[in-house]
């Protein structure tokens, strides 16, 4: 029978007894870490070339339609600005409503307001109530000659993010308002908006405009609307002297704005004569250094999916959003207050101007890139592969611990099998898979909804409630395969390490698409414990202990805490007390997780959800998989799969003997001279 | 209408075709002015038409001889600070979208089948005689076409192409229809002398405004307004055209001498030679 006449499972089998299979099987189980190190060592150099001049891309302007910066700009309205300003400071929130709703009317805009509250199901320690209430302002300015289908939104939320008044902000979009009613070319609507109680506020005017809701704010419906929105941009300036304009463009998990975006924002700034910065102050032809550092800041704003603005929150509903930032205080303060202030508003007439001119949403630029500074971009074609090489180790450790399973049937080539062709099927423990499964995806649902069953209990819970009870399952989920001590066959522990790995493959693979930056971090958390876990039995006692415990101090729980302390450590002063940074890192982590949580409810972040269904269950299959005892040494006989399990599979006494493990099994565990048992 | 009013579509020949072409065989002149872009950050191919049916009204050719299809979306479009304008240039000197503009084909009539039909005379009963091209075999067309284009192709309102193979067709269907004595082919956009390589029909001057792999580029932009304003080509053109009244004399070699070489054009501006003795060369003269 020619070969290529026989049927898949049939050349399959061939393929798999072939002596080639067994020159690569043979090869790929010896040196399956060699080639995994060479692979992480390979991927570490692709990532660290990316931010490489001759690798990441300088911007350009992808949708001709923009025609940005062509159009001069003529706003010069300081005392405005000034004016406003001196009215809003000092004052408390509904004072400076009254002041706006007054600046806005006399504008000659529509003006609206909207109340909401919202009920923080974990109450942050600074609070005294975990209800938040407030109210919104806005006014829409209608183009004059177009019809009301789309919108651009300015917004300047009455605090940054910092806490500080956004008095100058708020100015500089009221004086901008007031410029904008003169001009006739608007042909989208231009809606100011005015947001309180940061991201909160924001999220309540998004979801009433767009109709949605988000359960835990109530917020009154919008009397004002407008047409689709296209645009949103943010303005927060702490002070009016600024050093650098921050383009912040991250968004809730990970989601990005299109690229064209962010290049007209940066260039407006630099024909304005305005420094921009992306989360660290080089901008303008950066050294590899520089650039390294700012891909590494842009992807550590980018891994927790939380929002970093207000911007974020639109960019969940795919709108494109930017916040625009005034950071760094001049130390000399010299010429007027408003020296900054005003090409920024100039800067803003040239953005708005620019995204006036659109006919359709921006669709031509990517929307998945990294940048290292404000003129080059690390595009997805260039930093997946690195990423994909990253998990080829896994893939192959999941392909090693298979082959070994089943060593019998590629060692015996004189055993031909019951029915001709196809190969021996190996009897796959489903119940332990299953129990697997069951304990770690279990666990990570209770840490998922348990603090949300409290809440419709309680009514709200405390950050110090919360963090006990997360702690406590995880110890419980911990103690638990401990202290059960399953015992488990060669080949079946190893079945369960391969499918747990494929499982962490897939997983990363999917995080990769939806947040690059998280993907990366949790392959770096996960991918040596997954890897290197056994049960105990293969390696001395010793060994085994050591292994557990570092593979306690790589769990989720711990990375965060880890993360947490670098950060505070790296903020701190080089003489602060170690306990206090200890203290201050072990308090950043706690309210980390309240915010992720609070953010889950209210904002539509899936951070928490993905750490707790996603990561944690992972990390829980490598622990129950250390805590498994091996119940016989593969070097002994009888320790094969029992008869009734083969039975069951339909196998007779002649496969029996080639599925029990020989001592031809040395060959893959380093012994020398594999040939001669592979000649024939 | 004086036949010198026409002089601008004489032919002028090097020596081996001078004699034949110093004496004009045509008795009318009609021109159809094709603008295939639409959108806001298009306003320049709209402002290079509108200035070329300026021109060619002020030199003599009526309404009713002339074709001029827009997309007719800026004057009024509500991103424009000088509502119901067009211009042509940064000083704002002339408002091209006067009281006196006759648009035949616009907005969503300018497609690729409405052109092919209007220059082959195919066109339903129920289209009016303004929309129609009523020429004869004494009649000298000018033909000007402006827009995106590639290598072989004219882009239409974003939607559509026509291919230089089409418009090759098209012109063999007028000839051997007898519509036309001459034709003046202008076209400016990019890859722009693509459309006329695969002309095949006699009695045509083709200019572009770019040889093939090269773009043509606009000449400047109105700060005010915020669009580019005209092309560099059409820009030149216009320049020599304010400069020819009806009496004056000048020749197409004064024209093809009157547009700049590649600086300032920036491009390579190609002139083809008229076809007539069947022999085709295509030297560029610029």
């Amino acid at each position: 029978m020619r070969l290529h006449k026989l049927p898949r499972a049939m050349k399959l089998a061939s393929y798999l007894e072939s002596k080639h299979f067994r020159t690569a099987a043979g090869l790929l189980i010896k040196r399956t870490r060699i080639i995994g190190f060479f692979l992480y060592a390979l991927a570490t150099v692709g990532f660290f070339i990316l931010p490489r001049e001759d690798i990441s891309r300088s911007s350009y302007f992808d949708e001709n339609a923009l025609m940005t910066g062509l159009a001069t700009r003529q706003f010069d309205d300081a005392v405005t600005v000034n004016r406003v300003a001196m009215a809003l400071r000092d004052l408390d929130q509904s004072e400076a409503i009254s002041v706006i709703d007054k600046e806005l009317s006399k504008i000659g805009l529509e003006v609206y307001q909207q109340n909401f509250s919202a009920l923080l199901p974990i109450a942050l320690v600074q609070q005294s109530t975990p209800t938040i209430s407030g109210r919104n302002i806005y006014g829409i300015l209608r183009a004059p000659r177009a019809s009301t289908t789309e919108a651009l939104i300015l917004s300047a939320p009455f605090h940054t993010r910092d806490g500080t008044s956004n008095v100058y902000g708020i100015a500089t979009m009221l004086s901008l308002a007031n410029y904008f009613k003169t001009k006739n070319y608007w042909a989208k609507d231009l809606v100011f908006l005015f947001t309180s109680e940061g991201e909160l506020g924001t999220e309540a005017w998004m979801d009433a405009y767009l109709g949605q809701q988000m359960p835990g704010i109530v917020a009154s419906s919008l009397q004002g609307h407008s047409g689709s929105i296209q645009a949103v941009f943010n303005l927060e300036l702490e002070s009016p002297l600024f050093d650098y304009a921050e383009i912040v463009v991250g968004g809730t998990n990970g989601i990005l704005p299109n690229l064209d975006m962010v290049n007209v924002v940066a260039h407006l700034c630099l024909v304005e004569g305005i420094q921009t910065t992306f989360h660290s102050p080089w901008s303008s032809r950066p050294t590899y250094q520089q650039s390294l550092m700012g891909m590494l800041l842009f992807g550590a704003h980018l891994a927790p999916g939380l929002p970093t603005g207000n911007h974020a929150l639109f960019l969940r509903h795919r709108i494109d959003a930017v916040t625009i930032r005034g950071v760094g205080k001049t130390q000399q303060r010299r010429g007027t207050e408003t020296q900054n202030v005003i090409p920024l508003g100039r800067a803003m007439e040239g953005i708005v101007r620019s995204f006036n001119n659109l006919l359709e949403t921006l669709h031509h630029s990517l929307y998945f890139y990294l940048l290292p500074s404000s003129w080059r971009f690390v595009s997805i074609a260039f930093y997946t592969p690195p990423f994909g090489l990253f998990l080829l180790p896994l893939v192959l450790e999941a392909l090693k611990q298979w082959l070994v399973a089943r060593v019998p049937d590629i060692l015996l080539p004189t055993q031909p099998s019951s029915t001709l062709g196809t190969p021996n099927k190996l009897p796959l423990p489903f119940s332990r898979l299953l129990a697997l499964l069951l304990v770690s995806f279990g666990s990570g649902g209770f840490l998922c909804y348990l603090p949300a069953l409290a809440c419709t209990h309680l009514g709200h819970i405390t950050l110090t409630w919360l963090v006990a009870g997360l702690l406590c399952i995880c110890g419980v989920s911990v103690l638990v395969p401990l202290l059960l001590g399953f015992t488990v066959m060669d080949y079946e522990w190893r079945i369960m390490k391969c499918f747990k790995l494929l499982l962490l493959v897939i997983m990363l693979a999917a995080f990769a698409v939806l947040n690059f930056p998280l993907a990366v971090c949790l392959a770096l958390c996960l991918s040596l414990p997954c890897t290197i876990t056994q049960p105990s039995g293969l390696s001395s006692k010793h060994t085994h202990w050591l292994s557990q415990i570092s593979l306690l101090l790589s769990s989720p729980p711990m990375w965060v805490l880890y993360f947490c302390a670098l950060y505070t450590f790296s903020l701190s002063a080089p003489s602060a007390d170690l306990n206090d940074v200890i203290v201050d890192s072990i308090t950043m982590a706690m309210t980390g997780v309240a915010m992720a949580y609070n953010a889950w409810h209210l904002l539509g972040c899936w951070l928490y959800w993905a750490m707790c269904l996603c990561v944690w269950p992972l990390w829980m299959m490598a622990w129950s998989l250390s805590c498994h005892q091996l119940v016989c040494s593969p070097k002994e006989e009888g320790c094969g799969p029992s008869k009734e399990a083969l039975q069951s599979e339909g196998l007779d006494e002649g496969d029996q003997k080639g599925l029990r493990h020989s001592k031809d099994l040395q060959v893959f565990e380093g012994s020398p001279s594999p040939t001669s048992h592979m000649a024939s | 209408m004086r036949l010198s009013c026409c002089a601008l579509f004489i032919v002028s020949l090097w020596t081996v075709c001078k004699a034949v072409s110093s004496k004009s065989t045509h008795t009318n002149n009609w021109a159809v002015l094709v603008c295939s872009s639409r959108y806001w950050f298009n306003y320049r191919h709209v402002a290079n038409t509108l200035s070329m049916y300026r021109s060619v009204k002020r030199l003599g050719i009526p309404d009713s001889n002339i074709i001029l299809m827009l997309s007719d979306d800026m004057a009024c479009n509500a991103r424009n600070p000088r509502p119901a304008t067009v211009f042509n240039n940064e000083n704002k000197a002339i408002n091209v979208y006067g009281d006196d503009v006759e648009v035949d084909y616009r907005g969503y009539e300018v497609t690729v089948e409405n052109l092919i039909r209007v220059l082959t005379g195919r066109l339903d009963s129920s289209v009016p005689r303004s929309k129609r091209l009523l020429t004869d075999d004494r009649s000298n067309i000018l033909i000007y076409m402006t827009g995106h284009g590639g290598n072989g192709f004219l882009k239409f309102q974003d939607s559509q192409e026509i291919s230089n193979a089409e418009l090759a067709a098209a012109f063999e269907q007028m000839w051997q229809k007898k519509r036309y004595n001459e034709i003046l082919f202008l076209i400016d956009s990019c890859q722009a002398a693509s459309m006329f390589k695969l002309f095949y029909s006699p009695n045509i001057i083709a200019s572009s405004s770019s040889r093939v792999g090269e773009e043509s580029l606009s000449h400047h932009p109105d700060t005010d307004i915020g669009v580019h304003i005209i092309d560099r080509w059409t820009y030149y053109a216009l320049e020599f055209l304010e400069g020819v009244s009806p009496a004056s004399q000048v020749t197409m070699e004064n024209f093809a001498s009157a547009l700049p070489s590649d600086t300032p054009l920036l491009s390579g501006a190609i002139f083809s030679l008229p076809l007539l003795e069947k022999r085709m060369y295509d030297p560029p003269l610029l």
